[in-house]
């Protein structure tokens, strides 16, 4: 409630600059639009729909040109691209390593290292996120595999079980913000920015973020502390270690290959495609059947996010044709507000919309309109890509409605109100909102490192 | 037009076999995408590998990998749609009663269908232009654009067809009184289909044969 509100709010604001502007604007057609905008979105239409109905609506009102003989190759381009074919490839690997059962050996490895830590097995669940998600592109992925596993670590424990469900959201919702995540691909695509650049400019923001996570854990573990478990020699922690390596591997062959200007993000996908398929052979899960399903839901899921991207590509192109972006971009910049205070109403923006809308429709619909003004503020296109990032991730975990955290729900043995998610994923909320703080502040703990390897 | 209660089953039950059959189709299809994307890995990590180790390349992957994308987006878009997973923000509706919720699915994917037509059309009318001028790509292969166009319009054609006749369907489901199917048949998947599915691929990690060591 409070998110419709507050973009009622910011839509009012809007329409007011606008018209005090002095420009001869139609009002009376925007409200129209916008009104059917709203009323298409709150009865459940298919966002691709909305888009692209709205696209053609105003391709018919404000343009006299034909502007539908084009629309076939405004629908084929972002189809073809090669930027974009990284998404399937990078969704692939996620569902064969989801599959593979890569995960229950990365636990178990990690926890013989930090179960003696204040806050204990804890840790190992923000950690073993942050690994898994180095190489599998989902947060939903990232939640379910990891909570398949530790869930059970947890039983008749005296943890507490909202400390547990909450780290577990908060470790899932790290997926796409560490390399390799797929909203950064979606967002260069749209924007025409580097992948590259991207991934190698999220690198801090994770760490921030991962550290952040594990400093809540340390807080509670010292308010509730229990009692440790006992000391392992080092002989067995230094073989746990082996356990780690095909991950390692993994993260290498990804991450390095792009890090390492060997190969394109699109590239390094279909590395990690092929890797992920080998370590699910030695694993003896690589089965016909397993490809099958990995297969089908990769194509519906591409699929997915295809239909989105075509109703956004062609709304973008008659807005763009009828110069709305750049003039919007032009009025606000030119209002009498500072920039840190408009980034600030569309982060807000950002996290309203996110407590109803999933990321990746969110980040399709907004990001053309939003990203002209942001540049225009003179903000930078690789800064904001992080941020953004940031947001759509915060979106997954902010109640009432977020994936992540409805996964982890069903997945409880011991039942239980999903109150308790969210009350357990508050603190680390509360932290993520304040890396997005901090990131504003500081724009170089995104931009130093880019900067450094051009 | 007097849709009397004892005719409307019999169109029902033929509308329902269209859309099951359709339905498998383009599941058919969808695994085809699917797999699509499982070549395409192979394709690309080939080309890595011969470029790096051997000095040589196809030298046509950016534009091949490009079109198995483009079908392979195009050819799952049916079977999605079957499966009830293109996203709508449905939290509002949800809550409405069910015969309201009914005319709101007609109402939505009533548009959806219109928008499938506009991009069908649009889809033929790029592969009619690419057919007249004989267009080619910049690629070492010149590959005719009317392949990987036309394949790509059959995927967008076959998801207008999917709209439909799913729309055939649930119009004479509320014609013959029965929202409740058409909400079965058209309400988007909810947080616990995901979650389930979720869980599902989860299992499939821990049965089989196990590692082996």
């Amino acid at each position: 409630m409070i998110a419709i509100v507050f973009l009622l709010g910011l839509l009012a604001v809007t329409i007011f600059a606008a018209a005090s502007g002095a420009q001869a604007l139609p009002i009376a057609e925007i409200m129209m639009l916008v009104g059917i905008f709203v009323l298409f979105f709150g009865s459940g239409v298919y966002i691709a729909a909305v888009l692209g109905i709205l696209g053609v609506l105003i391709g018919f009102l404000f343009s006299d040109r034909p502007w539908w003989a084009f629309m076939g190759q405004t629908l084929w381009a972002p189809s073809s691209n090669f930027v974009l074919v990284a998404v399937p490839l990078f969704l692939l690997m996620g569902e064969i390593l989801l599959r593979a059962g890569l995960s229950d050996r990365l636990y178990r490895a990690l926890n013989v290292w930090l179960n003696r830590m204040p806050g204990g097995l804890l840790h190992t669940n923000i950690v073993s996120c942050a690994v898994f998600s180095a190489i599998s592109g989902s947060s939903v992925a990232t939640a379910a595999t990891m909570g398949s596993v530790a869930l059970p670590y947890f039983q008749d424990t005296k943890y507490s079980q909202r400390m547990v469900l909450g780290s577990l959201a908060a470790g899932g919702a790290l997926g796409n913000l560490i390399p390799p995540g797929i909203t950064f691909i979606i967002y260069g695509l749209i924007t025409e920015t580097s992948v590259g650049a991207l991934y190698i400019a999220a690198v801090i923001p994770s760490l921030l973020v991962t550290g952040l996570f594990i400093l809540v854990i340390l807080a509670h573990g010292l308010k509730h502390p229990m009692e440790k478990p006992a000391k392992l020699p080092l002989a067995l922690k230094l073989r746990a270690l082996l356990d780690l390596v095909p991950t390692l591997l993994l993260i290498l062959l990804v991450l390095g290959s792009i890090y390492g200007g060997f190969a394109t993000p699109t590239e390094a996908a279909a590395l990690g495609v092929v890797g992920a398929a080998i370590f699910a052979t030695l694993e003896g899960k690589l089965t016909l059947r397993m490809l099958n399903a990995s297969a089908e839901a990769t194509a519906r899921n591409t699929a997915l996010l295809g239909l989105i991207l075509f109703g956004a590509y062609l709304l973008n192109y008659i807005l763009t044709l009828i110069n709305v972006p750049q003039a919007l971009a032009g009025m606000i910049s030119g209002l009498p507000i500072p920039p840190w205070a408009i980034m600030l109403c569309i982060i807000a923006l950002y996290v309203a919309l996110g407590t109803f809308m999933e990321g990746f429709s969110m980040i399709i619909t907004t990001v053309p309109v939003v990203f002209p003004i942001v540049t225009a503020l003179g903000y930078d296109p690789i800064w904001f890509g992080v941020i953004v990032t940031m947001l759509v991730e915060i979106a997954q975990i902010s109640p009432p409605d977020g994936t992540v955290m409805y996964v982890l729900q069903g997945m409880r043995k011991r039942a239980g109100p999903i109150t308790d998610v969210f009350a357990g994923v508050m603190p680390f909320l509360a932290v993520y909102l304040l890396a997005v703080a901090l990131l504003m502040i500081f724009p170089g703990l995104a931009l130093w490192l880019p900067s450094v390897m051009s | 037009m007097n849709s009397s209660a004892t005719t409307a089953p019999a169109w029902l039950h033929a509308a329902r076999r269209i859309r099951i059959w359709v339905t498998a189709v383009a599941a058919v299809m969808a695994h085809i995408a699917g797999w699509n994307y499982i070549l395409c890995a192979c394709f690309i990590t080939f080309d890595i590998v011969a470029r790096s180790f051997f000095g040589f390349s196809s030298k046509a992957t950016v534009e091949v990998t490009g079109y198995m994308l483009a079908g392979g987006i195009a050819w799952a878009l049916a079977h999605t749609l079957a499966r009830r997973a293109h996203i709508r923000v449905d939290v509002f509706m949800m809550r409405l009663p069910l015969r309201l919720r009914a005319w709101l699915h007609l109402f939505s994917l009533s548009l959806l269908l219109g928008l499938g037509i506009f991009f069908a059309w649009a889809a033929l009318e790029l592969v009619d232009e690419s057919a007249l001028f004989n267009a080619h790509d910049n690629s070492a292969l010149r590959i005719e654009m009317i392949w990987p166009q036309g394949i790509w319009a059959f995927g967008i054609i076959s998801f207008a067809i999917m709209a439909l006749v799913l729309m055939l369907e649930a119009s004479l489901s509320m014609l013959a009184g029965e929202p409740d199917a058409l909400d079965s048949l058209l309400g988007s998947r909810t947080l616990q289909d995901e979650t389930e599915e979720a869980l599902e691929a989860v299992a499939m990690a821990h049965e089989g044969p196990g590692p082996k060591r």
